[in-house]
């Protein structure tokens, strides 16, 4: 028997895209992730812009995550011109990443991903039984915020940053208020790892390449090499010699695969797994309380990985907070050169690569822009087809549920990799 | 209207061309109605709501509306009409207004108990774009008038 499942509005995810499952009786025939991705319009934006001006147009690319391009594309800029900014820099722009990972993982957790371990349709169903969890979110998400806003400017698209560094040093006291809240936030974090723990999480293994950056000092956000679980280990400069993408006809975004191997599975479940002896020790112990053990091979699981990396981020942007002094310098000198540049960093969603040349002039030449979802896209796919026999023994609408739960285990942000994403599953 | 707690949100996405309009109104606003009784607010993610409409007693959204209507278009819609739509497909963050709302009220977060909406009718653009169209942008201080009638009424 031929059955399709079909998903044209896929909930819950950023943004809009499709996704079709084809099956013959058990036989996956077709798996279809549509996703548009305006990466590729930024890109061709970029060309002739002032390398100053990169930071904040590629900030708009994504709602959720613009401090990631910001970052990515700072240090791809920084490395063309040969700029190092200093070490106060380098503190403060992980402090403004541990804002941004504590309001996107707190959204896609507590309002996205929740609903659908605990049986609801959305985040305003479920918080009629469980009001207090979407409130302690919503309170956790805003304190990202607060922090975001004291040093970028703004809670949504910061705009304190430059290539080289801040354009302005935030005082010590904007940051030090912020201390009481983000103490709460800390234990409330290791709450939701316990909570979170306590749901129902589907059987789903696979043998997969996780990748993430790493380096011998820290948890990753803004450097370290690109390495995974089989053996890879490449200097971000090698980014284009290790990593190809290919077109496929369902979708503008590209599916990005490691050269003469092939898909991979980037962000806070590959991060947690190449990176768990870098994790703060409360986030570790809240790890070994609720049996979390790495490697996890299970994609469901996501969920308590960006819960451990939320306790990090809050108790590590704690650290930077209590230990913040002014500094006379918010900046690099930065002189525009000819050259070439690039930059990766941990976005909330995995590893987000950006490149960028130069003329002389500092005007951007070219610009090649990868952001996480569309590395996602292909093992996205795959989670979908080794769900194919479990999907079909299902009635179409636990199916659809299933299919879209899994989709969500990656956070995929469509506004970074797409425009629209519309699941269709269609049974023969 | 002294005394009360009043504001306006204006909702938007400042890369999503005509998208950018409720922000574009609220920044032509900014200069011409805050007062200490009156703030403006520009608004980039939906959940911004649950604070930017707490604790106030009248709120405006400006908000761009995609509909059967030339792009330009000025309508005062009912709250109902907007709380019914618990996605909008001009949200980059998965969550609308509506959803915010409903889910403010789910919450008991205080909400004003006045709250109108100003749509403008756009066309969503085919991709991320600065540029607002010409009939768009003719209408930023026709909308902008607009709030400022219902802030006076």
């Amino acid at each position: 028997m031929s059955r399709t499942i079909k998903v044209e509005h896929l909930a819950r995810v950023e943004g809009e895209g499709a996704l079709i499952i084809r099956m013959t009786g058990t036989k996956v025939e077709e798996v279809q992730l549509r996703i548009f991705e305006p990466p590729r319009f930024f890109e061709a934006l970029l060309r002739g812009r002032a390398m100053d001006e990169t930071p904040d147009i590629t900030a708009r690319i994504c709602g959720i995550c613009p401090v990631a391009y910001q970052m990515s594309a700072c240090h791809a800029l920084e490395d063309a011109v040969g700029v190092k900014p200093n070490g106060w820099v380098r503190k403060l722009r992980r402090l403004l990443y541990c804002a941004e990972w504590i309001q996107s993982h707190c959204l896609h957790m507590f309002l996205l991903h929740a609903p659908d371990f605990l049986g609801y349709p959305d985040a305003i169903s479920m918080s009629a039984t469980h009001g207090p969890l979407v409130k302690r979110g919503l309170r956790m998400k805003k304190m990202g915020n607060d922090l975001m806003a004291a040093i970028g400017g703004r809670a949504v698209h910061p705009i304190n940053v430059k290539v080289g560094g801040f354009y302005r040093a935030p005082r010590r006291d904007e940051l030090r208020v912020l201390i009481p809240e983000m103490t709460w936030a800390r234990d409330a974090a290791v709450q939701s790892v316990m909570d979170f723990a306590r749901f129902d999480f589907p059987e789903l293994e696979r043998n997969y390449e996780f990748v993430a950056m790493r380096n011998e000092a820290e948890y990753p956000l803004c450097e370290g090499r690109i390495v995974s679980n089989r053996g890879l280990d490449i200097d971000v400069h090698d980014y284009d010699d290790t990593f190809e993408e290919r077109q496929v006809p369902h979708s503008t975004a590209l599916h990005s695969v490691i050269k003469e191997r092939d898909e991979y599975f980037c962000g806070p479940l590959a991060r947690v797994n190449l990176n768990f002896d870098y994790l703060r020790p409360v986030a570790r112990d809240a790890a070994a309380a609720v049996g979390f053990r790495v490697p996890c091979n299970n994609p469901f699981k996501s969920l308590l990985a960006r819960a451990l990396e939320v306790v990090h981020a809050i108790d590590e942007a704690l650290t930077l907070v209590e230990e913040y002094a002014d500094s006379p310098r918010a900046t690099a000198e930065v002189v525009p050169k000819a050259g070439t540049g690039y930059g990766c960093t941990e976005a909330p969603r995995g590893i987000l690569f950006h490149r960028y040349t130069l003329d002389a002039d500092g005007l951007i030449a070219d610009a090649k822009i990868v952001p996480p979802t569309s590395q996602n896209q292909r093992t996205i796919e795959s989670d979908l087809r080794a769900i194919a026999v479990r999907l079909a023994s299902m009635p179409q609408e636990e199916a659809t549920w299933m299919a879209e739960q899994t989709v969500r285990n990656y956070d995929p942000c469509i506004s970074c990799s797409t425009h629209f994403l519309t699941l269709r599953i269609d049974r023969h | 209207m002294i005394g009360r707690a009043r504001r306006v949100l204006g909702i938007g996405q400042p890369a999503g061309g005509d998208d950018a309009v409720g922000i574009l109104v609220a920044r032509w606003l900014q200069d011409r109605v805050a007062t200490d009784d009156v703030s403006i607010q520009e608004v980039s993610d939906p959940l911004q709501l649950i604070e930017g409409l707490a604790g106030i007693d009248q709120a405006v959204l400006v908000d761009a509306v995609v509909a059967e209507d030339e792009p330009g278009r000025i309508m005062q819609l009912q709250w109902d009409e907007i709380e019914n739509h618990r996605t909008s497909s001009l949200s980059s963050h998965g969550i609308g207004v509506g959803t915010v709302v409903l889910l403010a009220r789910r919450l008991n977060s205080p909400l004003p108990r006045d709250i109108s909406v100003v749509g403008i009718v756009i066309k969503p653009p085919a991709v991320p774009t600065y540029e607002i169209s010409e009939a768009v942008a003719a209408a930023i201080p026709k909308a902008g008038a607009l709030v400022r009638e219902i802030l006076d009424a």
